[in-house]
């Protein structure tokens, strides 16, 4: 009885790893590679502006990087430092999905590549809702 | 004095007298004696011998065993050799320290037809442990030899010793030294050799003046004392040091000594705000440097009214340098005042309000915002200018006020609003608001409200409403709430519903969960929808280790407008996820560690046909584990998270994290402090990013202190793609200023010598007293006067355990403090007869007196005789009296009223409390007819009876 339940348990776990396991890792003629300028502005709750630099790798559809930006609150003016990674997935040029994690819940980022300049809004899901959106657009720096 | 009485005829003797016995009965008799001495019991020895002391004499030993402060009966054959005719007599004289209770001669005429004397020997309580001779025992018969014995008695070894301190309680200031002093008191029989250690918390010294090791003789004791210096980094409140007194290494004796660190700035109860000016430089390899100096105010400005002030000049254009200042508390930040105190606040430069749901949230400028309340209402307010925008250079207005009165059960509400979030943020509203809270009973609240507003692009009226039910730990709650204009218009959300519960289900299991849906509409939005729930049960192991599972659900759609995201305009995702956490803390390490699994699913396109979805299994786990020491802490985290390819998602992300932090304490009276981290992250590049961060607090002196910071985070990149170490060094100055006026409440404490509870000549300050109200303290001077800041709407609180020994409050109310020696009081417990001939003995050691003050303040009596109890320490004052006789075995009810007890240092202080015996219950055995049960008859107090019940067919007995 219980070497049955052992097996079934390995399988199940085998099942998942399997599943786990990148089945498409996708191949996409969209380079979002290479240093952006960021900026983004928070419309809700709290008025907010974010400009800095992201820096992205691509792999595939895939991408990876980090994004380090100053961050102004567009009430009282004040200023902060952030910092963070990023990954997300270039399908097509009118599809750039990737999160930012800059807070405990991640920045996700939807937007369209035109040439050099990619736009789109962005939200931040929170544990009852959303925590904040709004907007951003990324200039790609010369190499 | 306590004697015993010990008074077994066991132990006594019985004494047998041979003349010339054999030298094998002597053996076997010395056996014997060894024997019975080892279990008490008295045994002679067998062998006369010649009195070397006087020659012609016959003498003997007898043997006893006892204790200190008891009495021995010994039972003394009167020996056979001994002629009983002619003149003669028995003596019994006992030796130093010893006594004889009752006969001590009898004349040989008296001892006819008798065989054996007795003698009642005491023990003294001071006797040392070992055989000592306590009496002699003469038998003089004229014309034959005197035969002599000596009563020996083989004291027992008793061993008492105690420790008696004389200084509590203490009372040091942080950084400074007390000795206090105890003694060692060496109660039992023999002598003592202990050794005494004193155990103190971590960066305490303590050093015995007289050594660790010590001799006391019986019966005496000796004083010694211990050195304690406090380091000047200790916080204030109470600590705990420890003496042992140990015996061949084993702990024979050990007390808590009790040390009060008050706050070392309290004499100067006028010293006003703390000013700190600091320079902070921040620098990388590249040589850019940036620069940011800050000045802060804080601390009180005169009695309740606290400052908080902050400015800062300068600027970063990198944001590593933004980063790494902020670490050392230094950045940008709009120049700042508040005022508080305990009826309001307010806040000038940077400042914020939420109003309510409706009228207004997160309303943040630069300006002015106030809040102030009193009993039964309350008033909040803004007027601020939002930011200029870089582009207009314009600033927009943020105004509004709330006002809540209390009208009996009900709280009325009002509010109105006129928001402008400024051109980069967009949001405006103006709005007006009515609600009300009430509250329904049954713990049931109930709150509502509706609103006007008008917000960019529309109008409509809003609504809210709420119910609550519960307490602190079970809680349930819905609110709903609709706001036209949404997140853009300083709400939430347009639409929102939120179900809370939390739930204590027994005493180990907890529930908590969650369902919420909101819809939000911006201007990069048209529609943004949120819906989920969550649920928690909690399950408590052991004290400190839970084990909960959690699971949640959650799903989003978006819809953005035109022209922010060409025709692809919705997206969407949704995650479902269980798992488990367990929380451990053992000691000072804390363990917490949860797995989850679920799915993640996340779509862009507008309809079927053109969107992409994609979805994935998720596994995630994050532990951590922590030690915390009393200085220092160590900090282990690791997360992952793994999923299969998902746009907007790392196939495998992982995070671990080591991270600590160390105070030292410092010749300087604040503390050095240490604290660094690295953080490695995978997943998010081709290789490892590793963060690097340190940082170190030197004070210089008690006013300077220079902090160090070195950070190198892959993160923030340079122009050149390179992610240099950025140093950042702080050197701050604080400066404490007076008040601008002197705190406005001063007072003395003082010996009411009279106990008329008002201060007359010749009645002395108490030096050192600790008073406090709110957050502020004082402590007397030399002679007993204080000035004390605070909340002047509170009351005086004068800690007593920092008044000399035996010292307590006597009034309360006013700002002088009358002090007293406590006194004791008696309650005489009188039991009323049930009847004139009943008298009834009742055992009262299990009563329980209370007696309690004006404020509530408790005092415990004690039963020291069987019919009284005393209270130790009550100062001076009526008190009423409370009886717990659910102790007492037989049924009574104390007679009403109870008298009030009255304590005055002029009288002794007694009331008598008269007992009644409850109802009866009178049981009549005699069988009645149609019945086989007793018939059980109520008798009221007073009217006599019989007690207990008698089984049927008895007879009842009185």
């Amino acid at each position: 009885m219980s070497s049955r339940r052992g097996l079934l348990l390995a399988l199940g776990i085998a099942v998942l790893a399997g599943c786990l396991q990148p089945t498409d890792t996708g191949v996409s003629s969209v380079s979002v590679a290479g240093r952006w300028r960021y900026s983004a502005v928070q419309t809700g709750p709290l008025g907010e502006t974010l400009e800095g630099t992201m820096v992205i790798s691509q792999s595939g559809a895939s991408f990876q990087g980090s994004l380090s930006a100053t961050s102004t609150s567009a009430e009282t003016g004040e200023t902060r430092s952030v910092a963070g990674t990023l990954s997300g997935s270039a399908a097509t040029a009118s599809a750039i999905d990737f999160d930012v994690s800059l807070e405990q819940m991640p920045r996700r980022h939807v937007g369209q590549l035109a040439g050099d300049m990619l736009s789109g809004t962005w939200l931040r899901p929170s544990d009852q809702g959303v925590a904040a959106s709004g907007t951003f657009s990324a200039r790609r720096l010369p190499q | 004095m306590r004697i015993s009485l010990g008074f077994t005829l066991a132990s006594a003797i019985v004494f047998l007298c041979e003349a010339n016995p054999p030298a094998a009965a002597a053996q076997t008799g010395r056996t014997a004696a060894a024997a019975d001495r080892a279990s008490g019991v008295v045994q002679v020895s067998r062998r006369w011998f010649d009195n070397p002391a006087r020659a012609g004499e016959l003498a003997g030993r007898i043997l006893a065993t006892g204790a200190p402060s008891t009495y021995q009966v010994i039972s003394i054959a009167i020996p056979d050799q001994l002629p009983r005719r002619g003149e003669g007599r028995v003596e019994i004289v006992a030796r130093d320290g010893f006594t004889i209770l009752g006969t001590r001669k009898w004349s040989l005429a008296a001892l006819a037809g008798k065989n054996k004397v007795i003698a009642i020997v005491g023990i003294p309580a001071n006797a040392h442990a070992g055989l000592m001779t306590a009496a002699d025992v003469r038998f003089y018969v004229a014309g034959a030899p005197t035969v002599s014995l000596s009563i020996e008695i083989d004291i027992s070894l008793l061993r008492e010793l105690a420790v008696r301190l004389h200084s509590a309680p203490l009372r040091a200031r942080a950084g400074g030294r007390l000795t206090f002093s105890y003694e060692l008191v060496n109660s039992g029989n023999a002598t003592e050799s202990p050794e005494t250690s004193v155990t103190s918390p971590r960066g305490w010294k303590t050093t015995q003046r007289s050594g660790a090791s010590v001799v006391v003789e019986p019966g005496e004791s000796v004083g010694r004392q211990v050195v304690v210096t406090v380091p000047r980094d200790a916080g204030t409140g109470s600590f705990f040091l420890r003496l042992d007194v140990l015996s061949a290494g084993v702990v024979r004796s050990s007390i808590p000594v009790a040390v009060e660190v008050v706050d070392g700035l309290s004499r100067q109860a006028s010293a006003g705000p703390e000013i700190t000016i600091a320079v902070a430089r921040a620098i990388d390899a590249s040589g850019r440097g940036n620069t940011i100096t800050t000045t802060s105010v804080r601390g009180p400005l005169f009695d309740s009214v606290r400052i908080d002030a902050r400015f800062s000049s300068g600027a970063t254009d990198l944001a590593q340098h933004s980063q790494a200042l902020s670490r050392l508390g230094a950045y940008r930040m709009t120049p700042t005042l508040v005022l508080s105190a305990p009826a309001g606040r307010l806040a000038l430069g940077a400042a914020g309000r939420s109003f309510t749901d409706l009228t207004g949230l997160y309303a943040f400028g630069r300006g002015a915002a106030i809040d102030l309340h009193r009993q039964g209402w309350h008033l909040i307010g803004l007027g601020a200018m939002s930011n200029a925008s870089p582009s207009s250079g314009k600033s927009q207005p943020l105004l509004g006020l709330r006002g809540d009165v209390d009208v009996g059960p009900i709280r009325l509400m009002s509010s109105l609003s006129h928001l402008r979030g400024g051109d980069q943020s967009g949001r405006q509203l103006d709005a007006a608001g009515f609600g009300a809270t009430v509250d329904a009973g049954l713990s049931t609240t109930l709150q509502g409200e509706v609103a006007r507003r008008r917000f960019a692009g529309g109008s409509g009226t809003g609504w809210s409403g709420e119910i609550a039910r519960g307490d602190s730990r079970n809680r349930a709650s819905v609110r709903v709430t609709r706001a036209p204009g949404g997140s853009e218009a300083f709400a939430r959300a347009v639409s929102e519903v939120v179900a809370n519960v939390t739930q204590t289900l027994s005493r180990r299991l907890n529930f908590s969960g969650s369902t919420w849906r909101s819809s939000d509409a911006t201007a990069a939005f048209a529609r943004l929808v949120s819906s989920g729930w969550a649920i928690r049960p909690e399950y408590r192991i052991h004290s400190s280790t839970t084990i909960a599972l959690e699971a949640h659900s959650t799903e989003l759609s978006a819809s953005t407008t035109a022209g922010q995201f060409g025709s692809a305009g919705d997206y969407g995702g949704a995650e479902r996820q269980i798992g488990v956490s367990v929380n451990a803390n053992v000691r000072q390490l804390y363990v917490s560690g949860s797995v989850a699994g679920g799915s993640v699913s996340r779509t862009v396109g507008k309809n079927a046909a053109t969107s992409s979805k994609r979805g994935s299994p998720r596994l995630w786990w994050n532990s951590m584990a922590s030690w915390r020491g009393s200085n220092s802490v160590v900090e282990l985290q690791g997360r992952m998270e793994e999923m299969r390819d998902l746009a907007g998602a790392v196939k495998r992300q992982s995070q671990l994290s080591l991270r600590g932090s160390q105070s030292l304490p410092s010749s300087t009276g604040r503390a050095a402090s240490a604290d660094w981290e690295v953080q490695q992250i995978r997943g998010y590049t081709a290789r490892p990013t590793t963060v690097v961060r340190a940082g170190v607090t030197l004070p210089v002196t008690t006013a300077m202190a220079v902090k160090l910071y070195a950070e190198r985070n892959p993160l923030f990149t340079s122009s050149a793609g390179q992610s240099p170490w950025t140093y950042a060094l702080r050197i701050e100055h604080s400066t404490r200023v007076p008040m601008v006026r002197a705190p406005g409440t001063s007072g003395y404490v003082y010996r009411d010598l009279n106990g008329n509870q008002k201060r007359d000549d010749g009645e002395p300050g108490v030096d050192g007293a600790v008073v406090g109200r709110g957050s502020g303290t004082a402590v007397t001077d030399a002679n007993g006067r204080y000035r004390l800041a605070g909340n002047t709407r509170l009351p005086i609180v004068l800690d007593e355990a920092s008044l000399p020994l035996g010292l307590v409050r006597e009034t309360t109310g006013s700002p002088d403090i009358a002090v007293g020696s406590s006194l004791s009081a008696e309650i005489r417990f009188f039991v009323a007869p049930r009847s004139a001939i009943d008298a009834v003995e009742v055992d009262l050691s299990e009563l329980r007196a209370i007696a309690r003050d004006a404020s509530g303040r408790e005092w415990v009596g004690r039963m020291t005789a069987p019919t009284v109890a005393v209270f130790d320490g009550l100062p001076p004052g009526s008190y009423t009296l409370e009886l717990d006789l659910t102790g007492v075995a037989e049924p009574l009810i104390p007679r009403v009223p109870l008298p009030l007890l009255r304590v005055t240092p002029f009288e002794p202080s007694f009331v008598t409390v008269i007992l009644d015996p409850r109802p009866l219950r009178i049981w009549r055995a005699e069988p009645v007819a149609g019945q086989s049960a007793p018939r059980e008859i109520t008798a009221p107090a007073g009217s006599g009876g019989v007690s207990g019940s008698v089984p049927p067919g008895s007879a009842a007995r009185r």
